[in-house]
């Protein structure tokens, strides 16, 4: 199962991709970053390369 | 009495704004182009969020392309959406929080009186625009409000 959860405070959303390997997960969040307006940071984890996880914050 | 400022959010998505605003009680009036305020310009506020600081004119406060209102509220002020002013496409809110906006401030804040800036009105927002883009993508998805914050969990 693919699980994103997104917390959203003060605007910022911080979005977290579970059970995705490898490119999947920054198409997940390629399109989220687009919809939410310009990425404020946007770093790759070593997981990414692997199995799973990426943490992402946008503005807007 | 006239503390005109900008929200700090930037509008591109009609639908999600509409669907943020039914879920805090708030409406979306298309094509409203006066919104509620004070109604005339005290020059009392200049703070780094005034709205004239952002671009918009002072002779145009209480002017805009669409505005939010509270619904069953005839005392509340209203939030007017204008055009950016930087050009870009979208929209930014302003609005007049003097005296909470006479019930406008409890809806948009987590916190009346804080310095919230209309964060629930934020988060909802992008809550809405995340909702509609991870259901393109195949995710079922259920939002829910939180301590200060809110949670969108999507799977599929």
């Amino acid at each position: 199962m693919q699980q994103v959860e997104i917390i959203i405070q003060g605007g910022v959303p911080t979005v977290k991709v579970n059970c995705v390997k490898g490119r999947s997960c920054k198409d997940i969040t390629r399109a989220l970053e687009k919809a939410l307006g310009e990425t404020k940071t946007s770093k790759p984890t070593a997981e990414m390369y692997e199995q799973t996880q990426q943490t992402t914050k946008a503005s807007y | 009495m006239s503390h005109i400022t900008t929200l700090n959010l930037f509008i591109t998505d009609l639908e999600a704004l509409d669907s943020a605003c039914k879920r805090l009680g708030l409406e979306l009036v298309r094509g409203q182009k006066t919104f509620k305020w004070f109604g005339r310009f005290m020059g009392d506020y200049s703070g780094q969020d005034a709205a004239f600081r952002h671009g918009v004119k002072v002779e145009d406060y209480g002017k805009c392309e669409h505005a939010i209102r509270v619904k069953n509220s005839a005392r509340a002020y209203e939030i007017g959406l204008v055009k950016r002013s930087d050009g870009k496409p979208g929209y930014q809110l302003i609005w007049d929080s003097w005296q909470g906006g006479h019930g406008l401030c409890e809806k948009v804040m987590y916190q009346r009186g804080g310095k919230s800036n209309a964060d629930k009105l934020k988060d909802w927002y992008a809550a809405e625009v995340a909702r509609k883009q991870m259901r393109k993508q195949g995710f079922s998805v259920q939002a829910k409000q939180l301590n200060g914050r809110v949670q969108v969990l999507c799977s599929k």
